[in-house]
């Protein structure tokens, strides 16, 4: 009985070493899914950005002063929350 | 298949698939701001009640006959709970989950809407922008409702970092707010832009293989063939990964508005 409860251990250990083993290696397709999130990330702010800099310049008349501003803060944003992403996978990545 | 849409060269149209078209008329819907609205009946509209009965038929199933040990149906229901709770305490902790209803109807539908575009002749409705915006904006209204409900007036501190030096703080809470209003339109263009391009790859290498053979290159049409088998394969990967994706991020916006830790 003892030595069956053992073997079971062993086994289970070793299949579970093995799973982790294939759960470590990521693959590709899911490498290029992280990197298009952060490139969507960095459009959509500038997108947003414009979006907004265009309708505040409708709406007190300066066009095209407030685009160009919030274009370029928006580019800013845009890169400073792929950054924060890319901070937060490579912690992921590092735990598991 | 292509008859109704424009050909191209090929002989085929990858982007018909794309194509809302009324299946039942009403009439105009007279709405105060946006004027008159067509609300007709389409083939976007019969997949999404066809994912939301299909979704609630599983789960109906799924948990009518709750036997100590579960059948396939069974474990399919509980596995997809447990997933889900388990997502929620781990990105947004126990308070969060007053609003696993919300969220584990959001999965399950991107989930279904996401399956059932894989079957040949139907329809993808998460490959249409404005569905997906119109999901992503409710869930960042809601999040940025629930954050004024938590933290009232204080909510707006999410937009001041901490530690900033008073000169820069304007240009740095402008630029916070930008990001925080890009988050609908990354939510959304994500999910929209992997099954558009997804499926449009699909019918693109699919019209490769008819082409092909129909021309007697069927030794030709054999390399399109087994990578477009691939594809479907890949494809089925990214509807369920899209779902994940879609929830864990609103998952996270969750955690942000409850536990402003930015």
């Amino acid at each position: 009985m003892a030595k069956d409860l053992h073997e079971l251990a062993s086994k289970i250990s070793d299949a579970k070493a093995q799973n982790s083993q294939a759960g470590g290696k990521k693959p590709a397709a899911s490498m290029v899914g992280l990197a298009y999130r952060l490139m969507i990330e960095v459009i959509a702010g500038i997108a947003v950005g414009g979006f907004v800099g265009w309708w505040l310049d409708k709406w007190f008349g300066t066009s095209p002063v407030l685009l160009l501003v919030l274009l370029f803060l928006g580019l800013i944003a845009g890169v400073m929350s792929s950054v924060r992403t890319a901070a937060e996978m490579r912690r992921k990545l590092d735990k598991e | 298949m292509a008859e109704a849409g424009t050909k191209s060269g090929l002989g085929f149209d990858p982007m018909h698939q794309f194509e809302v078209s009324t299946l039942v008329e009403l009439p105009m819907l007279q709405l105060p701001y946006f004027g008159a609205v067509d609300v007709s009946f389409t083939n976007a509209s019969l997949w999404m009640v066809l994912a939301v009965s299909l979704a609630s038929l599983f789960m109906m199933t799924a948990s009518s006959r709750s036997a100590l040990v579960p059948g396939r149906l069974q474990l399919l229901g509980e596995m997809s709970y447990t997933f889900i709770a388990n997502m929620i305490r781990q990105n947004v902790g126990t308070e969060g989950m007053r609003y696993f209803p919300f969220i584990f109807s959001l999965f399950m539908f991107i989930l279904f809407c996401n399956l059932l575009g894989m079957i040949p002749y139907s329809f993808t409705v998460t490959s249409h922008l404005i569905v997906t915006f119109a999901m992503a904006a409710f869930v960042f209204l809601m999040v940025t409702f629930i954050g004024f409900m938590r933290h009232g007036i204080g909510f707006l501190k999410i937009f001041v970092p901490s530690g900033i030096p008073l000169v820069l703080l304007p240009l740095l809470v402008v630029i916070e707010l930008i990001s925080y209003l890009t988050r609908p339109v990354s939510l959304s263009v994500r999910l929209f832009g992997n099954m558009m391009a997804g499926h449009t790859m699909l019918k693109v290498f699919g019209g490769f293989v008819v082409g092909l053979s129909t021309a007697g290159l069927i030794p030709l049409a054999i390399a399109p063939f087994a990578l477009m088998v691939a594809f479907t394969g890949l494809e089925l990967l990214i509807a369920a990964l899209q779902a994940y994706v879609f929830t864990i991020l609103t998952c996270i916006y969750l955690n942000d508005a409850i536990h402003m830790n930015h």
